[in-house]
């Protein structure tokens, strides 16, 4: 069973995740929803697909109103993100899903119409959020062509989408990163298989860089937090990505 | 209260059944096609029976315009056919999202109230899409029964060929051979068409 968990609270402005989900299918990749709310509004980040929709939805209900999640932010297309989309309109039709512009005629094979989605341009850019502004930024390649991470300044968190995602065994599966060396293992095959371009990942290291994280929240995996976040974006810069491509030329994986 | 739609209406809506059906229509415009040739041809070489084979000539005239009605009459069947397993294919749609929301455990009293509005709205879905599928069924049968009475007329007249064929003097082998044939997919087609009707018999018990 998931749960509702707080890693940020001041005042109406709160960041809560939805995880760990032991009971879930083996098939299914375990996920991670970040429920940000601000005032009488809230958003959900990658909301999940069909199959765990009953858990996350429970999970959310138990602790919070759902008629309050006005937004969904997909950071990227695919089925663990957001294949849950036509459940989540059901329950609420005038729910609107944030996404890259690219994906907006993909995304109505998930459900929706012309106003579910409001595409985000390439750049990024702002969202409102009762009040308040969250900051989407851009992740394009990491690992979908049309991928955005959002930035909440305020909570200095940011949501990293698959980007810092680990999969890691049962009993090391834990809700924050408690030992940087030992997580990591679980997360560089991933990382060097899904994410495709260097520049692109040498790109959003740049970006995090610079911004104030106290916490990396991805959509797999432990939380990464206080001097962990830095840990991971030097990592990431120095990681050889693409390794698809280097798997079919024996002669490549020599050299690598 | 979300349970109530099981027996009837799902084995109504059985998206296999409509598949044979729409196997069994394909099956019968194939074989009205060949009648159509075939009575076609019994026209043409009734000829060389002269005045003696008119008789014949009538008949086969008459098949063939039989045959083209059947055709037509599959047309109607065919775009019939398409819209329910539209309306099926809608209505699996909104049971399966039904399973999930079922699926949901109400820890909270406010949330158990919010699912059974959902669940009211997806009945009251499920039940439009029920009696859509039941009209478009009965129209179905409707056809098919219509296209079973044409089916009817074409044996008769089949077997007003092959009496006919007899005066056909020399041809008279030749034009018993295309009478019989021409009886023999007429017959195929009415079998076909009552497997359908009984397919949908079926699905309203
Ligand atoms: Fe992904
Ligand atoms: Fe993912």
């Amino acid at each position: 069973m998931k749960k509702l968990e707080t890693l940020f609270s001041e005042g109406t402005h709160q960041w809560q995740v939805i995880a760990r989900d032991p009971e879930r299918a083996s098939a299914l990749i375990d996920t991670n929803e970040y429920l940000i709310a601000h005032g009488n509004e809230a958003m959900l980040t990658d909301p999940g697909g069909l199959e765990i929709f009953p858990v996350v939805f429970s999970a959310l209900a138990a602790g919070f109103d759902p008629r309050r999640v006005k937004w969904i932010f997909a950071s990227h297309q695919d089925p663990d993100v957001i294949s849950s989309l036509s459940l989540w309109l059901e329950f609420n039709p005038a729910l609107r899903c944030y996404a890259s512009r690219i994906w907006g005629s993909f995304l109505p094979h998930y459900g929706g119409d012309g106003t579910t989605f409001i595409g985000l341009p390439d750049e990024g850019g702002k969202l409102p959020l009762g009040g308040i502004e969250l900051d989407v930024v851009p992740a394009h390649y990491l690992h979908s062509s049309g991928n955005f991470h959002l930035y909440d300044a305020k909570a200095r968190i940011l949501f990293s989408g698959d980007v810092g995602a680990a999969l890691p065994p049962p009993e090391e599966d834990e809700l924050f990163v408690t030992d940087f060396d030992r997580h990591i293992r679980h997360a560089e095959g991933f990382h060097r298989r899904f994410m495709g371009s260097k520049e692109a990942v040498l790109d959003w290291c740049e970006r995090a860089a610079v911004m104030d994280i106290d916490m990396l929240c991805p959509q797999h995996g432990s939380i990464y937090q206080g001097a962990d976040v830095m840990r991971f974006i030097n990592w990431f810069a120095e990681l050889e990505v693409g390794s698809g491509l280097r798997a079919t030329r024996p002669e490549m994986k020599k050299a690598a | 209260m979300v349970h109530k739609n099981k027996g009837t209406a799902v084995r109504a809506a059985d998206l296999h059944a409509i598949v044979r059906i729409g196997e069994g229509i394909r099956g019968v415009v194939d074989t009205a096609r060949e009648v159509n040739l075939a009575a076609l041809n019994a026209m043409l070489s009734s000829r060389r029976g002269g005045d003696n084979a008119v008789g014949f000539r009538v008949a086969s005239a008459e098949l063939r315009g039989i045959s083209t009605r059947l055709m037509e009459a599959m047309q109607g069947l065919t775009l019939l056919v398409s819209s329910m397993v539209n309306e099926v294919a809608q209505r699996q749609r909104k049971q399966r999202s039904q399973d999930y929301f079922r699926r949901v455990q109400d820890s909270e009293d406010r949330v158990g109230g919010l699912l059974s509005e959902i669940f009211g709205k997806q009945e009251d879905e499920v039940n439009r899409l029920d009696m859509l599928l039941g009209q478009s069924r009965r129209d179905l049968h409707m056809k098919a029964s219509r296209a079973l009475r044409l089916c009817d007329q074409g044996l008769i007249l089949s077997r007003s060929a092959l009496i006919e064929a007899a005066y056909g003097g020399e041809s008279a082998p030749a034009l018993k051979q295309v009478a019989e044939q021409l009886a023999q997919s007429i017959h195929s087609v009415a079998e076909t068409l009552g497997g359908v009707r009984a397919e949908l018999e079926e699905a309203r018990t």
